[in-house]
């Protein structure tokens, strides 16, 4: 399989400074290996699993930080960037963990634009793991 | 950790056994769910928890393992592992904290933690990890089957060993403790003929009586009578008051004779009168004195040897020697070893702590390639020097002294013609059968430093075999020390 990148098209509304350094949107080489190790039905699983907790998770992330709560919302952006962290989602782990700094340090007006290029970079990510269904299986290695 | 070789112990294979049961807290579903599925691969039952509450409210067995993810959440992976080590003291407990908290991942590894793991989880290094803490969850747990077998007899406490020559001696302690039979230890250096001795004093109807140990080697032979028997103020120069000798010291107890063999032909005169009259005339002295103590003597000669060759008093032998109980050298009992090296880092740890939890496989296949001259003492040595010089938590081979860690292993598939000995002599010469299999025996000796299981292994016989076959070719135990010299 092809490595995939992208997900650099930030919304014009978010500004471009203190951005996370550049990094690829998924290690498809964990995934690759997940699915070789396991399944693609139990990578797919897992995926799925993945974008519906993330997306309760970003909920009360942005609740969180509109509150101004610092505790819980660092510790919520923690959570979220491990769980990206597991399955290799690279980019939003490395948002997530900017806005884990940012919160900590009370920094909400960078924390708001970064719960939103969370929020894109989720979208984004949504949408490239949805493709990985329709690819073919990865080569599973010789026993 | 592997503390003894897979091959002496099936249950201590590197594969997970049936029954694994590895507890993972992690509040992260897809970790939770990516975590179970690679231990359910590899063969592990797999008990999920999402939160500290989930684990407190798990009644049922505990795991052999645990994995717990310390960023739970607001909650403290600390406090969740605190808890399951206090439910299950020896339960290894694995860390998982993310990638930027290496500081948290050695504040758990100094509150207790077998391991840790960094997020993202690498497949490979959870599997290496949880088996390893699934080995050593093992050995802990045999390391205390063993001991609650051993805990019923006689030699509990420091006397360490559940081989089957451990267990007669524990048999043969049993039979003579209740009573005030002269035993007689004999065992090479470092054996434990001490340890022996006072347990045989702590079991006894005299236990509430003193324990007095002579070591008449210690004593030069002008001193010996005064030490044993006392003297009185005058008795010689320097004796400038009334000294009380070890029997009267001893009285109601047990006195300990060690290495008895060294006592000088004057002093075996007037222990053998001390014995028969059951008084003790102190030095310079004219009174007789009664004595009420129980003998236990000790020591590495073979005494018959001595008294044949003039040595030793026949009279006295008889009087000592009415029940000999022998006790192994390490090297007869190498299944013993791993026992051993949990016992001397406990006791180690008790006078100094220290991280050293157990010995690599590596290290632990060296200790029992050795040969061990000084027995256990020698080992309790290695022990302590390793600890020393370890710097993680685990000894390994790099960490034993040089001396050991250079030992050749015998391979497997060896035969002695292969290592270049031959062992039918020239071609015109016909060695007997009786020789030929006393050089082979020899030689598998040689090879394997000593180590009797090694070289029943290369002789293609049974250990009980390979001792039967030493004591019938008068190759008798101790000379197996000299043969692998």
């Amino acid at each position: 399989m092809s490595a995939l990148g992208g997900g650099d098209d930030v919304p014009p509304s978010v500004p471009a400074l203190r951005r996370p350094p550049s990094v690829p949107t998924l290690n498809r080489g964990r995934l690759d290996a997940i699915e070789r190790d396991v399944s693609r039905e139990f990578l797919l699983e897992l995926v799925n699993l993945f974008v519906t907790d993330v997306a309760v998770r970003l909920e009360r992330l942005s609740d969180a930080v509109k509150a101004r709560q610092t505790k819980r919302a660092s510790s919520l952006a923690h959570a979220l960037q491990g769980s990206a962290a597991s399955l290799g989602v690279l980019k939003l782990r490395s948002v997530a963990q900017r806005l884990e700094e940012l919160t900590e340090t009370d920094d909400w007006g960078a924390s708001d634009a970064t719960l939103a290029r969370l929020i894109h970079e989720f979208q984004h990510v949504c949408q490239v793991l949805k493709a990985i269904g329709s690819e073919p299986p990865v080569e599973r290695a010789a026993k | 950790m592997t503390l003894q070789s897979s091959t002496q112990d099936p249950s201590l294979g590197l594969l997970p056994t049936a029954g694994d049961v590895v507890a993972v807290v992690e509040d992260d579903p897809t970790t939770r769910l990516l975590t179970k599925s690679w231990l359910e691969g590899a063969g592990y039952t797999v008990k999920e928890y999402d939160s500290e509450r989930s684990v407190r409210e798990e009644h049922g067995p505990a795991p052999t393992v645990a994995c717990v993810d310390l960023g739970l959440g607001e909650q403290s992976g600390f406090d969740v592992m605190s808890y399951l080590r206090e439910r299950d003291p020896e339960l290894p407990t694995i860390v998982v904290t993310a990638e930027r908290e290496v500081e948290t991942a050695v504040a758990a590894m100094r509150a207790g933690a077998y391991d840790y793991l960094t997020k993202p989880v690498d497949r490979d290094r959870l599997l290496h990890s949880v088996r390893r803490a699934c080995e050593r969850r093992r050995l802990i747990d045999r390391v205390k089957n063993l001991q609650s077998e051993l805990g019923t007899g006689p030699l509990t406490g420091n006397v360490v060993g559940a081989s089957s020559a451990m267990v007669e001696l524990s048999r043969q302690v049993e039979r003579v403790i209740e009573s005030d039979v002269a035993v007689c230890l004999l065992g090479e250096s470092g054996t434990g003929k001490e340890l022996v001795a006072r347990a045989i004093h702590r079991g006894g109807p005299r236990r509430a009586g003193p324990f007095i140990a002579l070591n008449c080697a210690a004593i030069p032979a002008s001193l010996q009578e005064s030490e044993l028997f006392g003297h009185e103020r005058g008795a010689f120069t320097g004796a400038i008051q009334n000294r009380l000798g070890c029997f009267e010291r001893a009285r109601g107890g047990t006195l300990l004779l060690d290495e008895v063999g060294e006592m000088s032909a004057s002093t075996q005169a007037v222990l053998l009168r001390t014995l028969q009259e059951r008084t003790v005339r102190r030095v310079g002295g004219n009174q007789e004195i009664p004595v009420d103590v129980r003998i236990v003597c000790a020591t590495h000669r073979d005494l018959r040897s001595e008294v044949d060759a003039g040595r030793f008093r026949e009279d006295l032998y008889f009087r000592l020697v009415v029940y000999p109980i022998r006790l192994p050298p390490l090297r007869e009992r190498v299944e013993d070893i791993p026992l051993l090296v949990v016992h001397f880092l406990e006791k180690l740890r008790a006078r100094a702590p220290h991280g050293v939890r157990g010995l690599s496989a590596e290290a632990l296949d060296a200790l029992a390639r050795h040969a061990w001259p000084g027995n256990v003492r020698e080992l309790e040595n290695v022990i302590h020097r390793s600890v020393l010089a370890c710097r993680h938590d685990e000894i390994a081979l790099a960490d034993l002294p040089p001396d050991l860690r250079s030992l050749p292993v015998a391979p497997a598939d060896a035969t002695p013609r292969e290592s270049g000995e031959d062992l039918l002599g020239d071609e015109d010469e016909v060695v007997p059968l009786r020789e030929l299999e006393q050089r082979a025996i020899r030689k598998a000796l040689r090879l394997t430093r000593g180590s009797v299981g090694r070289a029943a292994k290369l002789l293609g016989i049974g250990r009980a075999t390979l001792y039967r076959r030493l004591a019938e070719l008068d190759l008798a135990p101790d000379a197996v020390g000299r043969i692998v010299a």
